[in-house]
C-alpha cells in the first residue's frame, strides 16, 4: 500500500471533521444555537438570573440522566427512573410531614429505596434475562401502583424546609440544586474515564462476553448501572420534593423518556458501549433549555409538546448524520 | 466456531407440567387462569352484561395492538399509537359537536391523520434511517401537543348514532366482535400466507438480507406504520363512540399497554418472531385484568403493579420455555 | 481436474464464449491516505474456480467489494461477457448475477430454508404464497447443489454450515453467473468442506464462476483450477495451478522465501503448569486427562468437532464442566468461571475473537488492559494512564502491532493484528498457561507466522500453551507433543518430532470409520 503523506491542510480537515463527527460535541454545538436563537426570538431569555432558573430546572433532569446514560452504555435502558423519583416524594412528604425531625433517617430510606429497586431491575436483567426495555416498564407499572396505593390516590403530608432549600434554595447566586447536577456529573465523568469500573461499562455493553471471558464480573457491574440509575433517580426525586415541597403523584413523569432522549440526542447509542456522560449533559441542558424557553415565550403547554417533538426529531435527525 | 453452551445439564422438572408449558404459549395459560379467576371470584362474571363489557372496553386496545404487533414485527416500535388514539378521540368529539352532520367526513378526517402519522413515521425511520423509539416518541409528543391544544379538558359531544355504533350487535354480541374477528383473520391471513407478510418477518429478522433479496423494505416499513396510524385512528373512534366525548389523555396508557399485549402475546421486542392472535390475546387480558379487578373492588391503582409483575413474569416464562428448547 | 486454461474452450457449452467471462481491467481504487488498489487486471473464464490470494492489506477484500457493488472503482473499467458495465449498489450486481458470501451470513435466522432462499420471489398465486411450491422450488435449487435438506427448518437453528448452504442456494435461485466467496472454510470441519468442495464443483458443471478468498493454501490447490495473487494492491501474477507449487504462492504472496514455516521447537522444562483429570462434560467429553509441562506446547488434534473447543472451554470456565479436577503447578484449583481461570494464571485465546475475544467498538487501549486493570491503578480507586500508556506501548511493540495509535478502535485491525491485541491482553496477566483454540485461523500468512514465532517464545519463557487447531501443518509445525481427540476422547498421544499427518488422521478417524456410533459429530448435512 502507498501511503499519501498528509500535508497540514488535510491534518486541520482531519481535525474539523473528527470534531464535527463527534456526537457529544455536536449536542453543544446545537446547544449554542439554541441559545442564539433564543437571543433573537426574546431579549429576556438570556439573562443570567434567568439563565440560572434554566439550570436548576435542568438538574433533576440532569442527575437522572447520568443514570440512564450508564445503563444505555451498558445495552439496557431504564424507564422506572421516573416513577423512583415520584415514590421517593411520596414516602419522604408522607413520613416526615413538613418537620425536620426524621429527615436523615427518611434520606437514608429513600436512597436504600433506589438502590432495592436497581437491585432487584438488575437481578431481573441479568439473572432471569428478562430484556431491560420490558423489565423497567413493568417495574415503572409496579412502582406506580405502589405510589397510588401508599396515598391511595391522594397524596397527603409536606417537605420540611431543610430539603425544601436543598431544592429551590440558593447559594450565592447559584441555585442548589445546580450544585448537586454539576458535582454528580464530575464525579460520573471521573468514575466512567479514570476507574476500571468505567471501563468495564463500555466493555459490557460493546461485547458481554468478550468482557466476562476477559475476566470482567459482567452481571455484577450491570446490576451496579442500574442501582445507580435508581440511586440518582432517588436523589432527583429528594431534590424535587425539596422544590415542590408536597407529595404529588405526577412528580416524576416524563423523566423516564426525557433522560433517554437526553442521552440519546447527546451521543450515546442505543445498541451500547458508546456514549459519554458530557454528551448526555449537553442533552439534558438541551432539552432545559428547549422547554424552558418554550414557556418563556408564552407558549401553552400544548404548543410547547409540539415544539418539544419537532425539536427531539430534528435533534436526532443530525444525530444520525453526524454519526454516519 | 464457538459452540455457545449454557450447561448441558437439563433441570429435570415434571414432564407432564414441561410440555404443556412448552407448547402453550404463556399468554393463553394466563388468560385461562385469569378467567377462572374472574369466574370463582364474582358469580357476575360470565352474565351476558359483563361479557359484553369485556368485548367493548377491550376493542380499542385490541385494534391498536395490531399495529403495535407489526412495527415490533419489523424489529421497530410505536411509542405514538397512544396520542394518535387521543388526537382522534379528541377530533372526532370536538367536530361533531359543532358538525353532527358531517360524522362519516369527521371520520374520514380522523382515518387520514392518523394514518398521515403513520407515514411520516415510517418514511422517518425507512429512508432517514431514524431510530423507531425515539422518533415515534418525537411524533408522539408532537400528537399529544396538538391533542391538548384542540381540547385541554375533556369535552366535546359525538351525535347520537356515533354513540350506537360501538353499542349496535346481533342481539347482545357486539358488531364490534365481529369486527375484530374480521379484522384479525385478515390480518393473520396477510402476515402469514402473502409475500407482504413475509416480508414484514424479513425485515425484522434481517434487514439488510430481504432488501438484498429484492424486497422493497422502505415501502413495507412505510405501509406498516402507516397501518399502525390508522389501527390507532380506528382505535380513538371507537373510544369516542363508547365513552360519548373527547379526553385529550384518554390513549395515555395505550403505547404502553400494546406494547405489553404483543410482547405478552409472543411477539418478539427484537423483531422477526411474533403473530397478531397472541396480541388479541394480551390485549384481551389486560382488559379483563382491570375487570377482575373492579369486580372485585380492588383498588385500580393495584392494575399498574399487576401488570408490571404480569409483564415480567411472562417474559421470564417465556425465556424459560426458549431455554429448554 | 486437470484441464487446462487453453482446453476450457473446447467443453461442451451451447454458448461459445470467445474470450475471458469476466475482466476487470486496471482496477484502481484509493481510499484516504492509501491506494488499495493499483491498476489491477484479472481475466476470469467461466466455470472457473479462481482463487484470490494475498496477505491481508493485499486488496484482496477491496478487489471483491468493488465486484459485489459496495465499492465503486476510481479507475479501470468491468467487462463481462464482452460488455462493459457499471456495478454501482450491490442491487445492481445482484442484478448481473453476482452473488457475494461473506463470513457473516446474510440470511434471516426466523426464517425457515424454504423461505430464505425464495425471499424475494416467492411464488403467489393471486397475492397469496403458495407454500408448496416455495418448498418444491427451494428443494430443486439444493438438489442442482447435491443437497438435501429439510427445508422446513428455521435457519438460525442451523449449523454454520448448513446455512453456508443455504445462502449459497439463496444466490443460485437468482440466475447466478459470479460467485464470490470469502473465507467460505473458516468455520467448517473437514467433512463440511468437502461438502462445500462438492457444491462448487457441482456450481462448475452449472458453469457458475467461482471467486474464493482464503488463506489456506491447501484447499486452494484440491478446489481452485487458477490462482491470482495480489500484493500491497497490485497484481503479482495470475496462473493455473497446476504450474504452481505451494512455496511458489507463498512466495508470490509476501516476496520472499518461507523456508522455516514454524520456528524451531525446543526442549521442556521441569514439572506440569496444568494438570487436567477426569474431566467429564455430558455427551461431549469423556475421561480426558492430561499434562502440559512448563514451557511446552501441547497441540491438540482431531477432526474438527470432536470436543476440541469443548474441552479448552471447560478447562478456562467457559462451560460448566460435569466433573474433573484442575491443577496447577500441582494446587487444585476451582475454577467454575473464566475469572476463575485468569486468577489461576490460565488465559485464553478463543477461536472466535470478534466475538468471544474483542470489544470491537472499543479502542485497542482498553482492549489490552480489560483483564489487568486492577494492576494498571495508582491510588485506591483509579488507573494510572501513564503506568498504562507505558505498559500498553510495550506489548504494542513486542508483537509488532500494526496500527496508527492506541486509541484506535479495534474494529478497524486487520485480521492477524486483532489477534495479536487478544494475544497482548493475556499476555498482560503474565499467565502461565495459555490456552488458545485456532490461534490463525483467518490471518495471513505473515501474520501467521509472527504469532507463531510468539508463541513459541512464551513457550521458552516457561509458559506451558495447551493449542487446539484444524490445521494440520500448525499442529505439526508447532507442538512438542501431540494428543488426538475423537468423540470427545483422547485416543492418541505422539511426540511432535516425527509426527506425521497420516498418524494424526489415522488416530483421528479410527473410532469414526467403524460401524457403531454412540457419539455423533453434530455437523452432519
Amino acid at each position: 500500500m502507498t501511503t499519501v503523506t498528509t500535508s497540514s491542510a488535510v491534518g486541520i480537515r482531519k481535525f474539523v471533521q473528527k470534531i464535527s463527527i463527534n456526537p457529544s460535541v455536536v449536542i453543544w454545538i446545537v446547544i449554542v444555537l439554541l441559545l442564539l436563537l433564543a437571543r433573537i426570538v426574546s431579549s429576556g431569555f438570556l439573562t443570567p438570573t434567568h439563565m440560572l432558573n434554566v439550570a436548576r430546572q435542568a438538574s433533576g433532569l440532569g442527575i437522572v440522566t447520568i443514570g440512564q446514560t450508564i445503563v444505555i452504555i451498558t445495552g439496557g435502558i431504564d424507564l422506572s427512573n421516573g416513577m423512583v423519583i415520584t415514590l421517593v416524594d411520596i414516602v419522604a412528604a408522607t413520613i416526615l410531614r413538613g418537620k425536620d425531625t426524621l429527615l436523615f433517617p427518611v434520606i437514608l430510606l429513600c436512597l436504600a429505596i433506589g438502590c432495592l429497586i436497581g437491585l432487584v431491575n438488575g437481578l431481573l436483567i441479568t439473572k432471569v434475562k428478562i430484556p431491560p426495555l420490558i423489565e423497567t416498564l413493568g417495574m415503572f407499572g409496579i412502582l406506580k401502583g405502589t405510589a397510588y396505593v401508599i396515598t391511595s390516590g391522594a397524596p397527603k403530608g409536606d417537605i420540611p424546609p431543610s430539603l425544601n432549600f436543598v431544592g429551590s434554595g440558593f447559594i450565592g447566586p447559584i441555585p442548589t440544586q445546580v450544585f448537586f447536577w454539576v458535582g454528580f456529573t464530575i464525579l460520573a465523568i471521573i468514575v466512567m474515564h479514570k476507574t476500571p469500573f468505567g471501563r468495564y461499562i463500555y466493555a459490557v455493553g460493546g461485547n458481554t462476553r468478550a468482557a466476562r471471558l476477559s475476566g470482567v464480573k459482567t452481571d455484577r457491574v450491570v446490576i451496579s448501572a442500574y442501582i445507580i440509575s435508581s440511586v440518582l433517580a432517588a436523589v432527583a426525586g429528594l431534590i424535587l420534593a425539596g422544590y415542590i415541597g408536597t407529595g404529588s403523584l405526577s412528580l416524576g413523569e416524563g423523566y423516564n423518556l426525557n433522560s433517554v432522549a437526553a442521552a440519546v440526542v447527546g451521543g450515546t447509542a442505543f445498541s451500547g458501549g458508546s456514549g459519554t456522560i458530557i454528551g448526555s449533559t449537553g442533552g439534558a441542558l438541551f432539552l432545559a433549555i428547549l422547554i424552558s424557553l418554550l414557556r418563556f415565550l408564552g407558549l401553552p403547554y400544548s404548543n410547547q409538546l409540539m415544539v418539544q417533538g419537532a425539536i427531539l426529531a430534528i435533534a436526532i435527525y443530525f444525530q444520525s448524520r453526524s454519526q454516519r | 466456531m464457538s459452540n455457545v453452551l449454557v450447561s448441558s445439564k437439563t433441570k429435570s422438572a415434571s414432564q407432564p407440567l414441561k410440555r404443556l408449558v412448552q407448547r402453550i404459549r404463556p399468554v393463553y395459560l394466563a388468560l385461562f387462569l385469569l378467567i377462572l379467576i374472574g369466574i370463582f371470584t364474582q358469580p357476575t362474571f360470565l352474565t351476558l352484561r359483563n361479557v359484553r363489557n369485556i368485548i367493548l372496553s377491550s376493542t380499542p386496545w385490541a385494534i391498536a395492538t395490531i399495529g403495535q404487533t407489526l412495527a415490533l414485527l419489523t424489529a421497530g416500535i410505536d411509542l405514538s399509537i397512544g396520542p394518535v388514539v387521543s388526537l382522534t378521540n379528541v377530533i372526532a368529539a370536538f367536530l361533531m359537536k359543532n358538525h353532527p352532520n358531517q360524522v362519516w367526513g369527521i371520520v374520514l378526517l380522523c382515518i387520514v391523520c392518523g394514518t398521515l402519522v403513520g407515514l411520516i413515521n415510517g418514511f422517518a425511520i425507512a429512508r432517514l434511517r431514524l431510530n423507531p423509539f425515539i422518533i415515534t416518541l418525537a411524533t408522539g409528543t408532537i400528537i399529544q401537543g396538538v391533542t391538548l391544544g384542540i381540547m385541554y379538558q375533556p369535552g366535546g359531544l359525538v351525535t347520537e348514532g356515533f354513540l350506537q355504533i360501538s353499542r349496535a350487535g346481533l342481539g347482545a354480541i357486539p358488531y364490534a366482535l365481529f369486527f375484530l374477528i374480521i379484522l384479525y383473520g385478515i390480518g393473520t391471513f396477510i402476515l402469514k400466507r402473502t409475500p407482504f407478510g413475509l416480508s414484514i418477518y424479513a425485515i425484522g429478522g434481517n434487514e439488510t438480507s430481504a432488501h438484498l433479496s429484492g424486497i422493497r423494505t422502505s415501502l413495507v416499513i412505510v405501509v406498516v406504520y402507516s397501518i399502525s396510524g390508522f389501527l390507532a385512528a380506528l382505535a380513538g373512534l371507537f373510544l369516542a363512540s363508547r365513552i360519548g366525548s373527547g379526553d385529550p389523555l384518554v390513549g395515555d396508557p395505550i403505547s404502553l399497554d400494546t406494547i405489553t399485549a404483543a410482547v405478552l402475546g409472543g411477539t418478539s421486542l427484537f423483531g422477526g418472531v411474533g403473530d397478531l392472535i397472541g396480541g388479541l390475546a394480551g390485549a384481551f387480558f389486560i382488559g379483563i385484568l382491570s375487570t377482575v379487578l373492579n369486580l372485585n373492588n380492588v383498588s385500580p391503582f393495584y392494575q399498574w403493579i399487576s401488570k408490571g409483575v404480569i409483564l415480567i413474569a411472562a417474559l421470564a416464562l417465556d425465556l424459560w420455555r426458549q431455554a429448554i428448547d | 481436474m486437470t484441464i487446462s486454461l487453453s482446453s476450457r474452450y473446447n467443453l461442451n457449452m451451447s454458448e461459445s464464449t470467445i474470450g475471458p467471462y469476466l475482466e476487470m481491467r486496471s482496477i484502481t481504487k484509493d481510499f484516504p491516505g492509501v491506494r488499495a488498489l493499483d491498476s489491477v487486471t484479472i481475466t476470469v473464464d467461466r466455470a472457473e474456480v479462481r482463487a484470490l490470494v494475498g496477505e491481508n492489506g493485499a486488496g484482496k477484500s477491496t478487489l471483491i467489494k468493488i465486484l459485489s457493488g459496495a465499492y465503486r472503482t476510481d479507475q479501470g473499467e468491468i467487462w463481462l461477457e464482452s460488455n462493459k458495465t457499471e456495478i454501482y449498489s450491490p442491487l445492481r450486481a445482484l442484478a448481473l448475477g453476482i452473488s457475494t458470501i461473506y463470513q457473516e451470513f446474510n440470511l434471516v435466522p426466523q426464517l425457515n430454508v424454504a423461505e430464505n432462499i425464495m425471499l424475494g420471489q416467492v411464488p403467489a398465486k393471486w397475492g397469496v404464497i403458495n407454500t408448496k411450491e416455495v418448498h418444491q422450488k427451494a428443494k430443486e435449487v439444493l438438489q442442482q447443489l447435491g443437497i438435501e435438506l429439510n427445508t422446513y427448518q428455521i435457519v438460525g437453528k442451523l449449523t454454520v454450515a448448513q446455512q453456508q448452504i443455504v445462502e449459497i442456494a439463496k444466490a443460485l435461485a437468482r440466475n447466478l453467473q459470479i460467485l464470490i466467496m470469502d473465507e467460505p472454510t473458516a468455520a467448517l470441519n473437514q467433512v463440511e468442506i468437502g461438502n462445500l468442495f462438492n457444491v462448487i464443483r457441482a456450481l462448475k458443471k452449472r458453469g457458475v464462476t467461482v471467486l474464493y478468498i482464503s488463506h489456506r493454501l491447501s484447499e486452494i490447490f484440491e478446489i481452485a483450477d487458477s490462482v491470482t495473487v495480489l500484493k500491497d494492491g497490485k497484481l503479482v501474477d495470475t496462473k493455473v495451478i497446476q504450474e504452481l507449487s505451494r512455496d511458489d504462492v507463498v512466495r508470490m504472496m509476501i516476496g520472499r522465501q518461507l523456508t522455516d514455516y514454524f520456528p524451531p521447537k525446543d526442549t521442556l522444562g521441569e514439572g506440569t503448569v496444568l494438570r487436567v483429570r477426569n474431566l467429564c462434560l455430558e455427551n461431549r467429553l469423556f475421561d480426558i486427562n492430561l499434562d502440559v509441562f512448563t514451557g511446552e506446547i501441547l497441540g491438540i488434534a482431531g477432526l474438527e468437532g470432536q470436543g476440541q473447543v469443548e474441552l479448552v472451554q471447560s478447562i478456562v470456565g467457559v462451560i460448566k464442566r460435569d466433573s474433573g479436577d484442575i491443577f496447577r503447578n500441582g494446587n487444585q484449583v476451582q475454577i467454575e468461571a473464566p475469572l476463575d481461570a485468569m486468577n489461576a494464571g490460565i488465559g485464553y485465546i478463543p477461536d472466535d475473537r470478534k466475538q468471544d475475544g474483542l470489544v470491537l467498538i472499543r479502542s485497542v487501549n482498553e482492549n489490552i488492559t480489560l483483564p489487568s486493570l486492577r494492576n494498571r491503578q495508582k491510588n485506591l480507586f483509579f488507573i494510572d494512564n501513564k503506568l498504562e500508556r507505558g505498559f500498553v506501548n510495550q506489548l504494542i511493540d513486542k508483537l509488532s502491532i500494526k496500527l496508527t495509535s492506541r486509541s484506535q478502535l479495534v474494529k478497524g485491525l486487520s485480521g492477524g493484528n486483532q489477534q495479536k491485541v487478544v494475544l497482548a491482553k493475556w499476555l498482560g496477566i503474565q499467565p502461565q498457561v495459555l490456552v488458545v483454540a485456532e490461534p490463525t485461523r483467518g490471518i495471513d500468512v505473515g501474520s501467521k507466522s509472527e504469532i507463531h514465532h510468539l508463541m513459541r517464545d512464551l513457550a521458552r519463557q516457561g509458559v506451558g500453551i495447551l493449542m487446539v487447531s484444524s490445521e494440520l501443518p500448525e499442529i505439526l509445525g508447532m507442538s512438542d507433543r501431540i494428543v488426538v481427540m475423537s468423540r470427545g476422547r483422547l485416543v492418541a498421544e505422539m511426540p511432535g518430532d516425527g509426527a506425521s499427518e497420516e498418524a494424526i488422521m489415522a488416530a483421528a478417524t479410527k473410532d469414526i470409520l467403524t460401524q457403531e456410533t454412540t457419539y455423533q459429530p453434530e455437523n452432519t448435512l
